[in-house]
């Protein structure tokens, strides 16, 4: 890492390690009065705050010298902000890399320099109505840790055992020590999948992260492999990105699938009467991109808990009822307030809009927060749908489905796609077109099984930023279930049978279209703006490893 | 909501971090592994929610400060890490300018001198100074430091695109400059500045002719009002058409040696005579399958050319899809790299049957009925008439007839 980071030593002439130290306690236990969500500036000595011209006077009454926020240190003596390193990088950051400088000196001399160039902003060819899986490469490629990987010898294709003959699998074995623990996994992979999607992963990370020519890349193999693996998706033609998607999260994990004995994990749903599950895959694919969700039946009568834990590699929502039911809400809205709400936002593209109470359109778009609570929310199930066991008879219900273990990569699925019946009785694929509010950041806690111990309540009615000012940070880690906004795939067209996908990806918090082979520069707030099909999420704490 | 992240350029995507994958799994605590819920507590999250709102009641002025303390310190702190996030990039830039110009000084240095002991030599440049390996700043670099350099290849970097939104000259352009540049905003266009094949760009293409002709008329090209300055450099800027290339075919086991296809076409060369095998000739032996007619059926036929007629009667019988077959057939030895002579007579028997073609089809029609002798005695009469209306070969018509008079 020696090359990329070419910083001094400190963050200007006058801080020195006790300065840094001194910082470090400061944010730590910061003097009251000092709120860590505001920027707010306070002497490091005398924790004296103020703005900057009022700090430089006091540093020039005082000859104290540095006033410190939570993101920021200013030096009093070179009336500037200043960044030290030692500050900007958390501090476990790349410790493994740091530590091993003799590699890192035989590396640099041995391969030739990174070339420079516009980084991270490859399109990938349309190999023939592939945008589906484009796009949901485009997400693959941009996530640090896949990159990370792929191109880590996460999976190496010298000595992945599905791609190699079955007959030198013996050869491979040799190569383990060089290998990971991944590969070792594999080795007891059934042989008749020639063709390895773990491989055509690694053939395309390092062909897009060829930084220096401007052409763009494609995914031939990975296609390939992709229609070996996954033969009801194989041939030309469009598809859904979200079915592929799972489909190739769940290919890769077979490539590498290791299972472990389930009671480590486990233990603690034995003692909740939770069946365990049979076989658990701890490859690192199941890591990243499959999550557990925790679904539990209460009869209404005896309130017996029936309850069951399944996987999900993506959390689809229903964004159709949510509509409605925004739909509803407004008009109830608009009923109850008189006619005259001129504020009224009209926005929303919804194609019903044509609902024949115009005056007051003040169609609330729905967010993402909304679909969630509704996904998690008890329930009612008939007694038709449900009996239960202990009553011995049909009784009624009520179903709720929480998570109860979430991924580094969140993969949030809008549905878009239905069925609608027509006058005929014929049931026609439908697309349901429109907005969903979605944030830059998701907190999952308030969806998960975790008890709800925060006296905050979830946000309300939209207003994702409503201030957390009542909890206190020392509860619970902030960052546990926060996630940052990765990759929006939109599908554009009227249909659901056809259309074109194309994807947002952030590169160092600069947003970009990929739209096959044409990459563009685009606006948070463009992003923001978008009919989002798949959202991406990623854990926030990653950054932290 | 929790707080907004910091972002840190130091350490960019770009830039990968080859052991976060092993970090990440290795760590057991990363993945957000919620604890289990409490038997029965569903009626928790509804219960609590309610009830622990706080029940300090405060004064119509104790709101409204509290409201304007709120807003205001929101605003500020949300223009505040706008600025910062803009300024640390900045500033690290040039801090890492600073290191790099430094650096550089000190290699000029001792390549000069070429003795080893400098390195205990101080180094000065204007904005660092280099002492023993570690370098130390040197004022401010905001202010000492006049352009920033790329600290991997140490070219200066260019501040502006080339073309496009808020493109600026090159500030010289005799240098060369770090191929990080700024991402070109364009319509139509990728952040290279290339396009899609087949896209036109109306205005583009125009200036792009005006260039060629007479490259000193940048009037013209002040189309764009966000860009006045984007002319002069627009000159020299090349837009590219992004072409398709070839790919070698992953699919090895249908084809000997390697296969390149165009990236446009790979699904459908895929889809078709490669991997899947869904192109026209999949019809037609599915349509073979059906009709029970093995692939081959020709092998055991007599070799054609010998006797034209007596083949035809021969052939007949499996019906009208068979020269169709025929040239499947061909194509597929051809893929094979099928030894000479056999790709001789399979081309001879192709000729063949385009020659006689509109014949064979025609007798088909009447003798395909007519699979035994038996039954073709019976349709005899119509036969006939078919074959003197169609005014066929001699051949046929000679034969025909004697052959019914042997009968008669």
């Amino acid at each position: 890492m020696a090359l990329t980071v070419s910083m001094p030593t400190a963050g200007c002439e006058h801080l020195d390690t006790e300065t840094i130290e001194k910082i470090r306690h400061f944010r730590q236990s910061p003097p009251p009065g000092m709120d860590a969500n505001f920027a707010q500036y306070a002497c490091l000595q005398c924790s004296t705050p103020g703005s900057f011209p009022s700090l430089d006077e006091h540093f020039a009454e005082s000859k104290h010298t540095f006033a410190v926020s939570q993101k920021s240190v200013y030096c009093g003596r070179c009336h500037d902000l200043v960044y030290d390193p030692a500050l900007l990088g958390n501090g476990k950051k790349r410790k493994l890399t740091e530590s091993n400088d003799e590699d890192d000196s035989y590396l640099t001399s041995n391969t030739s320099q990174r070339p420079c160039g516009r980084s991270g902003v490859r399109g990938l060819f349309n190999l023939g109505e592939t945008c589906y899986m484009n796009a949901v490469l485009q997400m693959m490629v941009h996530n640090p840790l896949l990159a990370s990987y792929f191109l880590g010898m996460g999976h190496s294709m010298h000595t992945c055992p599905i791609s190699k003959e079955p007959e030198k699998k013996a050869e491979s074995s040799d190569d383990e020590d060089e290998a990971s623990e991944d590969v070792n996994g594999s080795q007891s992979q059934k042989k008749e999948m020639q063709v390895c999607v773990a491989c055509g992963m690694t053939d395309l990370f390092s062909d897009v992260t060829m930084v220096d020519q401007p052409l763009p890349a494609h995914a031939v193999n990975l296609l390939f492999a992709s229609w070996k693996n996954i033969p009801q998706m194989s041939g030309k033609g469009q598809q859904d990105a979200q079915e592929w998607f799972m489909y190739i999260i769940d290919r890769l994990h077979e490539a590498v699938a290791q299972y472990a004995t389930p009671d480590k994990t486990n233990s603690v749903n034995a003692a909740n009467g939770i069946a365990p599950i049979d076989k658990q895959c701890v490859c690192f694919f199941h890591k990243v991109f499959y999550g557990r969700y925790h679904s539990q039946i209460t009869c209404d009568t005896c309130h017996t808990v029936s309850a069951r834990e399944d996987e999900f590699s993506s959390i689809s929502l229903d964004f159709k009822k949510q509509v409605k039911r925004k739909r509803k809400a407004a008009k109830d809205a608009a009923a109850a307030a008189a006619t005259s709400s001129t504020g009224a936002v009209t926005t929303t593209t919804n194609k019903k809009d044509a609902d024949k109470d115009k005056p007051p359109l003040k169609i609330a778009i729905p967010n993402l927060h909304e679909c969630l609570r509704s996904y998690t929310a008890p329930e009612p199930l008939s007694p038709e749908q449900y009996s239960c066991t202990t009553c011995n008879a049909r009784r009624s219900a009520s179903k709720q489905t929480r998570l109860r273990k979430l991924p580094a990569i969140l993969c949030v699925h809008v549905k878009r796609f239905g069925m609608k019946q027509l006058g005929t009785g014929v049931w026609v694929p439908e697309k349901y077109e429109g907005k969903l509010d979605f944030p830059l950041h998701l907190d999952m806690g308030p969806y998960t099984t975790k008890p709800p111990s925060r006296t905050t309540t979830t946000p309300q009615n939209g207003t994702a930023r409503t201030t957390a000012a009542g909890t206190s940070p020392a509860e619970r880690k902030p960052d546990a279930y926060m996630y940052d906004l990765d990759c929006v795939v939109v599908h554009q067209g009227d249909h659901a049978q056809n259309g074109h996908y194309f994807a947002f990806c952030r590169q160092d918090n600069k947003w970009f279209r990929f739209d096959d082979e044409i990459v563009s520069a685009t606006t948070t707030e463009d992003v923001l703006r978008q009919e989002a099909y798949l959202l991406f999420y990623s854990l926030r704490s990653l950054e932290q490893v | 909501m929790a707080p907004e992240r910091a972002y840190v350029s130091l350490f960019p995507n770009s830039i990968i971090d080859v052991d976060l994958w092993k970090r990440f799994y290795n760590d057991e605590e990363i993945t957000a592994d919620v604890p289990p819920p409490v038997k029965a507590s569903a009626d928790m999250a509804t219960s609590t929610a309610t009830g622990s709102k706080s029940s300090v009641s405060l004064s119509v002025s104790d709101q409204e400060q509290a409201i304007t303390y709120l807003l205001d310190q929101s605003i500020e702190s949300i223009l505040h890490d706008m600025l910062l996030d803009i300024h640390q990039e900045e500033k690290i830039a040039r801090m890492q300018t600073a290191v790099v110009e430094v650096e550089q000084k000190a290699e000029k240095l001792r390549s000069a001198h070429d003795d080893n002991n400098a390195d205990d030599k101080p180094v000065e440049s204007n904005a660092a100074v280099l002492k023993s390996g570690q370098v130390q700043l040197k004022g401010n670099p905001m202010k000492n430091v006049k352009h920033i350099r790329c600290p991997n290849c140490r070219l200066r970097r260019l501040l502006y695109p080339r073309v496009g939104f808020n493109s600026r000259p090159v500030p010289d352009p005799a240098e060369q400059y770090c191929k990080n540049e700024p991402m070109i905003i364009m319509d139509k266009h990728d952040v290279h500045g290339q396009r899609k094949k087949g896209v036109k760009v109306k205005g583009q293409a125009k200036g792009k002719n005006k260039r060629k002709n007479d490259p000193a008329s940048p009037a013209s090209e002040n189309s764009d009002p966000l860009t006045p300055s984007s002319s002069i450099p627009n000159d020299s800027f090349e837009f590219k058409e992004i072409d398709y290339p070839a790919a070698k075919c992953p699919n090895r086991e249908s084809h000997l040696g390697d296969h390149w296809k165009s990236v446009n076409v790979f699904a459908t060369h895929l889809n078709g005579s490669c991997y899947l095998k869904k192109d026209r000739a999949a019809g037609r032996e599915a349509n073979a399958k059906i009709g029970g007619t093995p692939r081959d059926s020709r092998a055991s036929s007599p070799k054609a050319g010998t006797n034209g007629n007596k083949r035809k009667a021969d052939d007949d019988t499996p019906g009208g899809n068979k020269k169709k077959q025929k040239l499947g057939d061909v194509k597929k030895n051809e893929k094979k790299g099928g030894s000479g002579p056999s790709r001789l007579k399979e081309v001879n028997n192709v000729d063949d049957q385009g020659e006689d073609s509109p014949l064979k089809e025609v007798n088909g029609d009447t003798i395909s009925v007519t699979p035994t002798k038996a039954a073709r005695d019976a349709s005899m009469e119509p036969t006939l008439k078919l074959k003197l209306k169609t005014g066929a070969t001699d051949g046929i018509a000679r034969k025909k007839p004697g052959k019914t008079g042997k009968k008669a």
